[in-house]
C-alpha cells in the first residue's frame, strides 16, 4: 500500500502555483495591466476626440499637471484633508477608546453610537451635514444661532468649505478608529496594568506608559489607512461641495474625474494619476518608516 | 457501461434542446419588434407620453429607454460608442453632438432636420449636415411670488436697474429678494448670462461672438468685461451674496416655496416641486432684463437633440423613431411631459401654461438664448464660467482674471 505524502505548509510545490494562480490572474488583470495602461497613456495624446490614433507627447502631460493651478490646488487639499483627518481620528479615536475600554454602565450602547455614523455611506452623511451647515433659514446650526441674537455663519466659504468637509469627516470617522483600538486595547494583557498598579503609576502614566507603546499596530493601521483613504477622498466632497465654491475643494479624485473623465483629456487624467501614485507611495513609505522605527523603539 | 448510457441520453437531451431552442427563436423573429435602446440623462417619466406614442404609432418597434445620470452621461455614451456600440437613439446635448459628429458616431439627418427651424439645428450641425433634432426646448426665467409683489405693492421691472431697485425695497422690507443656491455653479452663470445676452450677444455687435469665439478669434476677456461689471451690481447690492454659496439648490427652491423669498431663477423642471410644496403658491415667472426696456431674455436652447448612432444595428428601426417623433403628433406627446418649453417642429406650436404669463413676451419674440450652445467644442467650459463666477463673488479673484481661466478652459477644449 502506498502512502499518501503529506503536503507541508511551505512545500505545496505545484500546488502553490494552481492556488495562487486564480488570484494573481485577477490582480494583474485588473490593477497592474491598467496601471501599465495609466502609465503608457500618460506619454501619449488620448483625448475622447483623439481616441484612436495616438501620438507619444514625452512628459507634455506631466507639465501640464505642474502648470494647471486647478490640479495643484487639488494636491493640496487632499494632502491636507489626509493630514487633518488621521490627526484626529488618531488623537479622539484612543481616548475615546480607552474611557469605553472601562467598565460603564452605557458602555455598550455609547461604543454603538460613536460607531453609528461609520456604518452609513459618506454620500449619505455629506447631505446631512449639507443641512445641518445649510446658511439658509432651514440650516440646523444657523438656525440655532439665529435663535442665539448671532449672525449667519457660512460654512461653505472658500477658506473654511474643506474644514468644514473635514469636520464631518472626523464625526463620521473617529468612531471606526475607536473601534480598531478597543480591539487593540482588549488583547493588552490586565497583568501590566496590575503590574503598573503595584508600582503606584497613575492613571495618566499608565496610559503613556503602558497602553500607547502597545497600540502601536493599530495606531499604524489607522494611520496608514487614514493617509491613503484620506488622499482618495471623492464622495463626501462630491456630496457636501462638489469640489466648490470655486475650486477650492477639489481633489485629485474630484479634478480626476472632471478633467481625466469628464472633459475627455484621458492622457493628463493618467498623467495626474502616476503623480498621484507617486505622492501616495511616498508618503506611505515615510508613514511605514516612522511606524517601524516606533515598533522597533518599543521592543 | 450505465455512465456511457446515461452521458449519451444527456448529450443528446443538450443537443435537442439547443436545436429546438434555436428554432424556436427563429421562428419568433418573424412576427417580433425591433428592439432599439435610447439613452437619456432624464428620467423615463420626462417622456413617457412620447413613450407611449411612439409605442403606439411605430409598433414595429420596441424602444428600451435607459436613464444615465446627468453627471456620468457624457462619459459612459463616450465609451459605448467609441467601442462601435452605444444606444441606437442618443439624446445628445449640442456640445456632445457635434464631437460625435466629428467623430463620424452619428448618422445625418438633413431630410428630417429641414423639417425644424435652423434655431433649433444650428446647435447640431457639422460640416453642413445635421446630426441631431431638437427636442423641446429649455429654458430658465426668474420665478416670483405674485403675492408677495401685490401685497407690497411693488410693480414687475423691466429693465435691469428695475429689477435692482424692487430687489432693494424687498430688502428694506425685511423681505429676501432673490432666493439663490449658490454652491451650485449654475445660478450666476445663468443670471449673468442672460445679461449679456441682452446687452450685448443679441446686438449686431455681438450677434457673431459665439463664431468668433470657438474660432478662437476673440476672448470673453477683453470683450464681456463691461457688460459683467455693470451685471456685478447683483453681489454691490446685495441681492447674491457671499452667504449663498453655503446654500444648494433644493434649499433655495425650499426658501422660495416657502414664501421666504420673493424670486428664484429656474425652469419649468422645478415648477412642480415648488407647487407641491406650497400648492398655495401664485406663481409666475419674468425675463432677465438688459439695462434697456425690453420683452426680456430666457436663458435656454434645444437641450436635448435625438440622434441615430452610425454604427446602430437597427438603423431603420432608428430612423423610424425620430420619423414619427418629427410629426406635430410626435412633438406634442413630447411637450406634454415638457410643458412650457417650445417646439422647433415647423407647424407646431402649443399653448403656454399660466405659470409663464410674464415670460410670455420674451418667449413669444425668441428671445431665449443659450451662450455657450455657440462655443462649439468649448461648450463644456461653461461650468467652468460658473464656478470661477463662484471665486468672483468669494472676492478670490477679479473680473478679468475670472474672465481669463474661462477662456483658458475653453481654449483648452478647442484645442483638443
Amino acid at each position: 500500500m502506498v502512502q499518501k505524502k503529506k503536503l507541508e505548509a511551505n512545500s505545496l510545490g505545484k500546488y502553490f502555483v494552481i492556488f495562487i494562480l486564480p488570484a494573481l490572474v485577477i490582480y494583474l488583470v485588473f490593477s497592474i495591466l491598467p496601471f501599465l495602461y495609466t502609465v503608457f497613456y500618460s506619454f501619449t495624446d488620448y483625448t475622447d476626440m483623439n481616441p484612436i490614433n495616438l501620438s507619444f507627447v514625452g512628459i507634455k502631460n506631466y507639465l501640464k499637471v505642474f502648470q494647471t493651478p486647478m490640479m495643484l490646488t487639488a494636491i493640496k487639499n487632499s494632502v491636507i484633508y489626509a493630514i487633518l483627518l488621521t490627526f484626529f481620528q488618531t488623537v479622539l479615536g484612543l481616548p475615546l477608546a480607552v474611557l469605553l475600554n472601562k467598565k460603564l454602565k452605557t458602555r455598550n450602547l455609547l461604543r454603538a453610537v460613536f460607531f453609528f455614523p461609520a456604518v452609513f455611506s459618506s454620500l449619505i452623511i455629506g447631505y446631512l451635514w449639507n443641512f445641518i451647515m445649510s446658511s439658509s433659514d432651514f440650516g440646523l446650526i444657523n438656525n440655532l444661532l439665529h435663535q442665539l441674537g448671532f449672525g449667519t455663519f457660512n460654512f461653505f466659504q472658500a477658506n473654511n468649505a474643506l474644514y468644514s468637509v473635514i469636520l464631518t469627516q472626523i464625526w463620521q470617522w473617529t468612531g471606526w478608529a475607536m473601534v480598531i483600538y478597543l480591539a487593540n486595547l482588549q488583547s493588552i494583557s490586565p497583568e501590566l496594568y496590575e503590574a503598573a498598579d503595584i508600582d503606584g503609576a497613575s492613571g495618566l502614566k499608565k496610559f503613556f506608559y503602558v497602553t500607547l507603546p502597545l497600540m502601536c499596530p493599530s495606531v499604524k493601521i489607522i494611520v496608514v489607512t487614514g493617509l491613503i483613504g484620506g488622499m482618495k477622498v471623492f464622495d463626501i466632497i462630491y456630496s457636501m461641495t462638489s469640489g466648490g465654491p470655486g475650486n477650492s475643494t477639489q481633489t485629485v479624485m474630484t479634478v480626476m474625474m472632471k478633467k481625466g473623465i469628464s472633459d475627455g483629456f484621458y492622457s493628463t487624467g493618467a498623467a495626474f494619476g502616476v503623480c498621484f501614485f507617486i505622492i501616495v507611495l511616498a508618503i506611505s513609505a515615510v508613514v511605514t518608516k516612522l511606524m517601524g522605527k516606533w515598533s522597533e523603539a518599543i521592543q | 457501461m450505465n455512465k456511457k448510457l446515461v452521458s449519451t441520453i444527456l448529450c443528446s437531451a443538450m443537443a435537442a434542446g439547443m436545436v429546438l431552442g434555436t428554432g424556436t427563436a427563429a421562428f419568433a423573429s418573424e412576427g417580433e419588434k425591433t428592439k432599439i435602446r435610447m439613452t437619456y440623462w432624464n428620467s423615463e417619466d420626462t417622456v413617457q407620453a412620447l413613450l407611449d406614442y411612439l409605442a403606439e404609432n411605430v409598433p414595429d418597434v420596441e424602444i428600451e429607454y435607459q436613464f444615465i445620470d446627468n453627471s456620468n452621461y457624457d462619459t459612459i455614451v463616450d465609451t459605448q460608442l467609441s467601442a462601435g456600440e452605444g444606444p441606437d437613439i442618443i439624446c445628445e446635448s449640442p456640445g456632445s453632438s457635434l464631437k460625435h459628429a466629428r467623430l463620424g458616431y452619428l448618422e445625418p439627418l438633413n431630410d428630417l432636420g429641414a423639417l425644424y427651424s435652423d434655431a433649433g439645428t444650428s446647435v447640431y450641425s457639422y460640416d453642413g449636415s445635421v446630426y441631431a433634432l431638437p427636442g423641446i426646448s429649455w429654458f430658465e426665467g426668474i420665478y416670483f411670488n405674485k403675492q408677495i409683489f401685490t401685497d407690497n405693492n411693488i410693480e414687475l421691472p423691466t429693465t435691469f436697474d428695475e429689477y435692482i431697485q424692487v430687489c432693494k425695497k424687498f430688502q428694506e422690507l425685511g423681505i429676501t429678494p432673490l432666493a439663490a443656491g449658490l454652491k451650485s455653479w449654475e445660478p450666476m452663470l445663468k443670471n449673468s448670462m442672460a445679461f449679456v445676452a441682452a446687452e450685448y450677444l443679441s446686438t449686431e455687435e455681438g450677434k457673431s461672438f459665439g463664431e468668433q469665439y470657438r474660432n478662437g478669434e476673440v476672448t470673453l476677456d477683453g470683450t464681456w468685461n463691461t457688460y459683467l461689471e455693470k451685471w456685478s451690481e447683483m453681489i454691490t447690492e446685495g441681492v447674491y451674496t457671499t452667504d449663498m454659496t453655503g446654500i444648494d439648490h433644493d434649499q433655495a427652491l425650499e426658501q422660495f416655496a416657502s414664501g421666504d423669498a420673493a424670486m428664484f431663477c429656474s425652469g419649468p423642471w422645478d415648477l412642480e416641486a415648488i407647487t407641491s410644496k406650497n400648492p398655495d403658491l401664485q406663481i409666475d415667472m419674468m425675463p432677465f432684463y438688459g439695462t434697456t426696456t425690453s420683452a426680456g431674455w430666457l436663458i435656454g436652447g434645444p437641450g436635448c437633440g435625438f440622434a441615430v448612432n452610425a454604427n446602430s444595428a437597427n438603423k431603420e428601426a432608428a430612423m423610424k423613431i425620430v420619423e414619427a417623433l418629427s410629426s406635430v403628433e410626435g412633438q406634442a406627446a413630447l411637450w406634454e411631459n415638457n410643458q412650457g418649453g417650445s417646439s422647433y417642429l415647423e407647424g407646431a406650436s402649443f399653448e403656454l401654461p399660466e405659470a409663464y404669463t410674464s415670460a410670455a413676451p420674451a418667449l413669444d419674440a425668441g428671445n431665449v438664448y443659450c451662450p455657450w450652445n455657440e462655443w462649439g467644442a468649448g461648450a463644456p467650459a461653461h461650468e467652468t464660467y460658473g464656478t470661477e463666477m463662484q471665486s468672483y463673488l468669494l472676492g478670490e479673484q477679479d473680473l478679468s482674471a475670472t474672465l481669463q481661466n474661462v477662456d483658458v478652459a475653453v481654449q483648452e477644449l478647442l484645442e483638443k
